[in-house]
């Protein structure tokens, strides 16, 4: 095997667990996510020589969250519940079962967008300006977008996440 | 820890079961398909003597056969002109000027079809270069062209671009063999409409490319949609 797919196959290895868990989130469905993560690996692989030096990780991202949101060849379901499921007790036994429900219909809940907000700010960890770049949408989209998602979610926002005085500036 | 923090936790809590490994060989050969559509241009020298043979052919055919009647074109924003080409590269027909400049100012960037005579590629008889023109001069920045089957076979052939090369921004570009009026495609879950000129060696193939301000990297780049002058989808 080529250095080049080495280091390749080096990184399929390190950072498909993380971004098929991503396309998870954004998609609610496991196979849908895991044709993503196979399909951005795909032209990441084509664009190998160019980005493997620079980043090749953020390029593999964007490419995965542009595919599922615009629908590439499977349209992503938009949701229409209003009914909010419970909230998990936080001494619950079985947290992390209880969570895991919890967390997969709430985001059931949320448009496309908001989705893409969240799972880009608080699973990808980006700035705000990172993810609005990401998304082609303004810095002010981002915040109340990310605000409104929250709210939906019923999560009380940190300092950082507070959308001040709700201009989205 | 506040809400947000058990949120982001719960985010980032493994699933249950592990997701399926991505297959790894697949993901090469596919991968390695999609390069191969430039690597046929740029990776071989013997081309440029074989286009020139192409190009001689091509030109005595059409100094045989009196020149086709002008072909009605459907009305359509999006058209662009061409012109005759330059002197310097060997251009099959004319060369279609994209309106954007260059990022030193010094010229246009344009599209154009070259020759290709390849052995193992013997439905392929062209390819598509996105270059500067510059005055009479004209030179390649990129070349792409279809690596299966025929390149005039119905729907999209040797799409590319989409990054930058050298300092140069070379926008998302490639061509529609078919009756395509509208091509668009979705950045961001926005619609964007690409520009379109029918190829003047064979009004059936429609160069397209899109403003790179508005698709600045192939990444962002979704399936591509065909419309013909009335609107109907001619593609998936």
């Amino acid at each position: 095997m080529a250095r080049g797919d080495e280091e390749f196959a080096e990184f399929v290895r390190a950072s498909s667990a993380r971004l098929t868990h991503a396309a998870y989130l954004l998609t609610g469905d496991r196979h849908q996510a895991e044709d993503a993560a196979q399909t951005a690996f795909t032209r990441t692989y084509a664009a190998w020589s160019r980005v493997r030096h620079k980043d090749a990780y953020g390029y593999a991202r964007t490419v995965l969250v542009n595919h599922v949101i615009d629908g590439w060849r499977r349209p992503l379901r938009e949701y229409a519940t209003e009914a909010m499921p419970e909230r998990p007790d936080r001494l619950d036994v079985d947290k992390a079962v209880t969570q895991r429900a919890w967390l997969t219909a709430v985001l059931k809940t949320l448009t496309a967008r908001e989705r893409a907000v969240v799972v880009l700010r608080h699973f990808f960890d980006l700035p705000e300006a990172d993810v609005a770049r990401e998304l082609g949408v303004s810095l002010g989209t981002v915040k109340s977008t990310n605000s409104r998602a929250l709210a939906k979610l019923r999560v009380e926002a940190g300092t950082e996440d507070t959308l001040i005085g709700g201009s989205g500036r | 820890m506040n809400d947000l923090d058990d949120f982001r936790a719960a985010l980032r809590q493994p699933p249950r079961e592990p997701f399926a490994e991505p297959d790894l060989a697949r993901i090469m050969a596919d991968g390695t398909r999609l390069r191969r559509r430039r690597r046929v241009l740029t990776g071989a020298g013997g081309i440029a003597a074989a286009a020139v043979v192409v190009l001689v052919v091509v030109f005595a055919v059409q100094l045989r056969q009196p020149a086709p009647a002008p072909v009605a074109q459907p009305p359509s924003a999006a058209l662009s002109t061409t012109s005759p080409a330059p002197s310097g590269e060997k251009p099959m027909g004319d060369v279609v000027g994209t309106g954007i400049r260059t990022r030193d100012g010094r010229g246009e960037l344009v599209l154009y079809a070259r020759a290709i005579a390849l052995p193992e590629l013997p439905e392929v008889g062209f390819g598509l270069v996105v270059g500067v023109r510059s005055g009479t001069s004209l030179q390649s920045l990129m070349v792409t062209n279809e690596f299966r089957g025929s390149d005039r076979s119905f729907g999209f052939h040797a799409t590319d671009g989409g990054e930058t090369v050298g300092n140069q921004v070379i926008p998302v570009f490639g061509y529609f063999a078919g009756p395509a009026a509208r091509i668009t495609t979705t950045v961001h879950g926005r619609t964007v409409e690409a520009r379109l000129a029918r190829w003047s060696e064979d009004p059936k193939v429609v160069i397209f490319w899109f403003n790179p301000d508005v698709v600045p990297d192939s990444a962002v780049l979704t399936p591509l949609i065909a419309y013909d002058a009335d609107g109907k989808r001619l593609t998936k």
